[in-house]
């Protein structure tokens, strides 16, 4: 025991008995111990006698706010501020409207596919070099300075009516002898004269019972409709069992009496199917070559007229380059008509499994524990679809949720 | 039955008679912890929270120690979001001049020492010295063990003695 220590505890009574008999027994002995007891007391009386001890002041409103009910509510014998957690409920709503937009979904899945099939009938559109976007600029891309260098007018181009621009795809076109019309009109009603051409696609999910015949039956169906299988390809499951999946073209206006055929093929597990209008597209693009075979004949004819040698090689090097755009219009308008043509069905065959035959290699425990894993990895892919909602929406919800909270400390510390 | 009678201690009480009764030494507090201004608005806090929180009042310490106890937690926060120092101890001017004690120390040199201890120190002799609180109830308040009120006491005094005997350089 170490007395110098316990000296202080000692001056102010919080030793034990015996310590305090044994810092007492030291005290008789040591001198300068009694005098540092001394030194202790004085200095711990000083600090007592001496410190200020302020006026209280505001006990009236104390009791008065006592008084009053308090604000707030009380859970669980704690006052919470609703104010100061409103903040929490804005970030709840906005975790709600994350979550929902990831939920719903058919919609945007529905305009994703449909994106896709435009985005595929795009890539088609591309593979024609740098054609131009309407009829119009294609038109003043080779006309305008060199025909009227040799006094020539050009073909008559389209005349967008006032406030539709040229390039407005919804707009359609209308293309007679005398030249190029243009009219609005919403999308979905076909152009006059151009019949209808749709781009129809279907995904189909058989669960059948031999793989291998049904891949045969529906080769068979496609080629009986006037179709073709334009790819196919078999594997196995996870359980060992054989599957397969087909990608069918059958004629467009075959394409319910295809579907039908095929759902005969076995049990139908999932469905899907899309449609896009692309008649305007078509009607564009034909009117566009109209256009630019009309060019093309003005460049021949100027090039027959033509002696000087510069003007010969100007002309020639437009007249290349309108036919350019004439080929890469025409690839453009042929992938259309084919895709309309032909409707796309992609097929995908399962085996059912035998009756009375155990379930692969693997117990039930595994087939659960591939469920479970399978559930939380869905459920990350959808947390994760949450969180990212939550990122790209944050410049809206964030400001509000930071001026709750501010506002919420604010009002807490009233 | 002893336990029910602790827990439902609280529950007998009225808030109104306490802060009549202690609200002096948790006003003083509060102005040594967070300064004269914030004072009264730390103590009318103390005394809002402990009326919420009176039921759960077992009786285990005194009420006054309660009291300072949540008091130390409003003046913690208090001090946290105004960024205020540690406690002082503030002494008088002696009107007088005079030296107390057999003239050992002046208030002006004592002032200095108290001003120079480290604030976990300073805290203790607050607890301690100024409101008169024992090692196990300043250790409630503060929420340490009472050996290390004990321990900080003997080495704040061992401070306060050591600046005193030398100011120049007997600084902690």
């Amino acid at each position: 025991m170490n007395v110098m220590e316990d000296l202080k505890a000692y001056l102010d009574g919080e030793l034990s008995p015996e310590q305090r008999a044994e810092v007492e027994s030291a005290l008789e002995r040591d001198e300068k111990l009694r005098r540092e007891l001394e030194e202790l007391r004085v200095l711990s009386r000083l600090i007592g006698d001496c410190v200020v001890q302020p006026e209280p002041v505001g006990l009236e409103q104390t009791l008065k706010a006592l008084a009053k009910p308090a604000p707030g509510w009380l859970i669980f014998g704690r006052r919470i501020q609703p104010m100061r957690y409103v903040w929490v409920a804005g970030f709840a709503c906005a975790l709600a409207l994350a979550a929902l937009v990831t939920i719903a979904p058919r919609s945007h899945d529905e305009a994703e596919g449909v994106a896709n099939v435009a985005t595929a009938s795009k890539a088609a559109m591309a593979e024609a070099p740098a054609a131009p976007k309407t009829a119009g600029e294609a038109g003043d891309a080779v006309q305008a300075p060199l025909l009227r260098k040799f006094g020539q007018t050009a073909p008559e181009k389209w005349k967008p009516q006032s406030g539709k621009s040229e390039s407005d795809p919804t707009l359609q076109v209308n293309a007679d002898d005398k030249g190029i019309e243009l009219s609005g009109r919403p999308e979905t009603v076909p152009p006059v004269g151009v019949p209808q051409q749709l781009i129809r696609t279907a995904d189909l999910s058989l669960r059948v019972a031999n793989v291998r015949k049904a891949q045969a039956d529906a080769t068979n169906a496609a080629k009986s409709l006037g179709g073709f299988v334009e790819s196919s390809s078999s594997s196995s499951d996870e359980f060992n069992l054989p599957t397969a999946m087909l990608t069918l073209r059958v004629p467009e206006k075959r394409f319910e009496e295809g579907i039908n055929r095929l759902r005969a093929l076995g049990e139908v597990k999932s469905e899907s199917m899309s449609g896009e209008d692309v008649t305007a597209q078509v009607a564009d693009t034909e009117a566009r070559l109209k256009v630019m075979k009309a060019e093309e004949d003005q460049y021949v004819t100027l090039l027959r007229g033509t002696r000087k040698i510069g003007e010969i090689l100007e002309v020639k090097d437009r007249l290349s380059q309108v036919r350019q755009e004439i080929e890469s219009l025409d690839a453009t308008r042929k992938t259309l008509r084919k895709q309309a043509a032909y409707s796309t069905i992609s097929l995908t065959l399962s085996q059912v499994r035998e009756a009375g035959k155990p379930e692969v290699s693997g117990s039930w425990a595994d087939e659960a524990w591939a469920n479970a894993v399978n559930r939380v990895s869905a459920f990350g892919r959808w947390a994760a679809r949450v969180g990212m909602n939550l990122l790209v929406f944050a410049p809206f919800w964030l400001p509000v949720v930071l001026i709750l909270w501010w506002l919420g400390r604010r009002s807490a510390r009233r | 039955m002893q336990v029910v009678q602790e827990r439902s201690m609280g529950r007998g009480l009225d808030i109104g008679e306490i802060a009549t009764q202690h609200y002096t030494a948790v006003y003083r507090f509060c102005a040594r912890r967070v300064g004269i201004e914030a004072a009264a608005d730390a103590a009318q806090e103390t005394f809002l929270t402990a009326q919420d929180a009176l039921r759960r009042y077992r009786g285990e310490s005194s009420l006054r120690t309660w009291l300072l106890g949540i008091a130390n937690n409003q003046c913690r926060r208090v001090a946290r979001n105004r960024k205020l120092d540690a406690p002082c101890i503030e002494l008088q001017d002696a009107p007088d001049g005079l030296l107390l004690e057999q003239s050992l120390v002046d208030r002006h040199t004592l002032q200095e020492a108290l001003n120079r201890l480290s604030p976990e120190h300073r805290e203790v002799v607050l607890l301690h010295e100024v409101e008169g609180l024992s090692y196990d109830e300043a250790a409630e308040v503060i929420g340490v063990p009472a050996g290390t009120v004990k321990s900080r006491l003997h080495h704040a005094f061992a401070n306060l003695r050591r600046y005193l005997q030398d100011p120049e350089g007997g600084a902690r």
